[in-house]
């Protein structure tokens, strides 16, 4: 059965909509929880992680704060949780977390401004013109921060599956669209695609695990699995190297580490 | 069932899945009939016509050309075509000739650019350069025709119900999830949403047959149609030409009352000669 990551946009709340898929799939719900174990990999508290995904970056951030380190926990958290089953995940960072894998249906949620302004309305009582100015303020911070996060534009629709204008098409329809999407055949698990998620949640959980280590956190290394096989590229002080194989080779499930790294002496000298 | 509309820019295979769809659900597919149909209905040549639709308009055509007169005869023409309801259309007209009917299932099949340049290099054995380049200029010259005519961008998500990432579905795949929306409750026809059909119907019927007489085609009119009632609203160009408008509207079928607000200025008092 196919993973479904579902995302509503700035459109409204739809986690009833996503609970409901995932009943009908017979899968696991991921929502908020996904946020609470990466922030538990990333060792920060979930308020933090919450701001950093939910607000509009500061324009000094761009050189202040390196969102790597929370990608990557929520990448091993959302890998992770592929791995040991079949889930229909709602919230908007799902459809970047799992890239290159076959088997993920992504689905976005959208309407029309008119539409999303009248649910707003109804929803906070507040004036249109207050209504409009909130949501363009949401839609301007998301799209910032998740194209700061995943360095592409949620708005692209070629990174879904499956648009569902929410204006005419109500939560029930909407549900049977995506478990139909879900059980097509272009979105069950093959053998390849269940290596890719396994592949996928080892070089994250390797890449996590590197960010718990003070001295290697801010290393730009580079992580790729392959059946239990780690290989670690990047440039990086020599005298980092053996420290990070070995820190590698202690995580379940690597059966071996290839390390292909260009060593920096200038740096490995003076740190030496 | 719905009438369904299905858009696919300029790659794929979406004249197939139309195809196959309309076989599916026991309906005609259309798309270029469309065309056709208004030429010969309206007396518009055919080659004027595809340009209007096809081309990306010349900056200058902002100015000096009016697209209403097309756009409208195309409307009453799709109208006539899917009177019944059974039409799956194909092309990139549809979704907007037929926006506001609650009973029409807009789709979009996109795909990533690369995924539609292989698309084109495959079938049409072009480099990946002329075939990008292809791409490009066939997206650019619809956008801009699209905005003249409909005031709209194709590439706005907001304008269909339904959109589908070929690169990430199969056609098979795509025909299910569109059939099983086909089937939504919130599509179906309802006694509103076929009135409102019927409306737009009558309504772009009778501003076709104002503007196909060489009386009244100067005349800048709105036409609107509730239940038969046809009301029609603006400027001719002579006063005798306002008493031919009331006779050509009577004689349109479906038109049961007509009421007018038309007043008579001759152009040259307006463009000031």
């Amino acid at each position: 059965m196919a993973i479904v990551t579902i995302f509503s946009g700035t459109f409204g709340d739809e986690e009833e909509l996503a609970k409901n898929v995932a009943r009908s799939l017979d899968c696991r719900y991921v929502g908020r929880d996904l946020l609470a174990d990466a922030a538990r990999r990333a060792e920060v508290p979930e308020a933090k992680l919450d701001g950093l995904i939910e607000k509009e970056p500061r324009w000094w951030e761009g050189w202040q704060e390196n969102l790597r380190p929370y990608r990557i926990a929520l990448q091993a958290a959302m890998s992770e949780a592929a791995l040991a089953e079949n889930l229909v995940y709602y919230g908007h960072v799902g459809h970047g977390l799992l890239p290159g894998i076959r088997h993920v249906a992504r689905v976005l949620l959208t309407a029309p401004m008119e539409f999303r302004l009248e649910m707003v309305r109804l929803r906070q009582g507040l004036e249109v013109k207050a209504v409009r100015r909130y949501i363009e303020h949401v839609d301007k911070a998301r799209t910032r921060r998740l194209m700061a996060l995943f360095g592409s534009d949620w708005r692209d629709p070629g990174q879904y599956t499956l648009m569902l204008n929410m204006a005419q098409m109500t939560p029930t329809g909407a549900e049977k669209l995506i478990v139909q999407t879900a059980k097509l055949l272009d979105y069950q698990p093959t053998a390849d695609s269940r290596q890719a998620v396994a592949d996928l949640a080892l070089s994250s959980r390797v890449e996590a695990h590197l960010l718990t280590v003070p001295r290697l956190r801010n290393l730009p290394i580079s992580v790729k699995a392959s059946d239990g096989e780690i290989t670690l590229s990047g440039v990086i002080p020599a005298i980092s190297k053996s420290e990070i194989t070995r820190q590698v080779e202690m995580i379940p499930r690597v059966k071996k580490v290839v390390a292909d790294f260009v060593s920096l002496y200038g740096q490995a000298r003076r740190s030496g | 069932m719905p009438i369904v509309t299905i858009y696919q820019g300029a790659s794929g295979d979406g004249q197939e899945l139309a195809g196959s769809l309309a076989e599916a659900l026991g309906y005609r597919c259309v798309g270029r009939e469309v065309l056709v149909e208004a030429s010969r209905r309206y007396n518009i040549p055919e080659a004027k016509l595809n340009e209007i639709v096809e081309k990306g308009p010349h900056w200058w055509e902002q100015l000096l050309q009016d697209l209403r007169p097309y756009r409208i005869a195309l409307q009453a023409t799709l109208c006539e075509l899917a009177q019944d309801g059974k039409v799956v259309y194909h092309g990139h007209l549809g979704h907007e000739l037929l926006s506001g009917i609650g009973h029409v299932l807009k789709v979009l099949l996109t795909a990533p650019i690369d995924f539609r340049i292989e698309q084109v290099r495959a079938r049409q054995t072009q480099t990946t350069s002329s075939a990008r380049h292809y791409i490009e200029e066939v997206d650019q010259a619809r956008s801009r025709r699209l905005m003249a005519m409909f005031g709209a961008d194709w590439r706005d998500p907001t304008r269909y119900d339904l959109i589908l990432n070929m690169a990430k579905m199969s056609r098979d795949g795509a025909k299910l999830v569109i059939l099983e929306a086909a089937g939504l409750a919130e599509y179906q026809p309802t006694a509103p949403s076929i009135q409102a059909f019927k409306d737009i119907a009558l309504g772009s019927r009778v501003h076709a047959t104002l503007i196909a007489s060489t009386e009244v085609r100067g005349s800048a009119l709105e036409v609107r149609a509730a239940n038969g009632h046809v009301h029609v609203k603006g400027r001719v160009d002579h006063e005798e030409f306002a008493d031919e408008v009331v006779k050509l509207v009577k004689n349109v079928p479906g038109v049961t009352r007509v009421t007018t607000d038309v007043y008579a200025m001759p152009p040259e008092t307006f463009l000031g000669a």
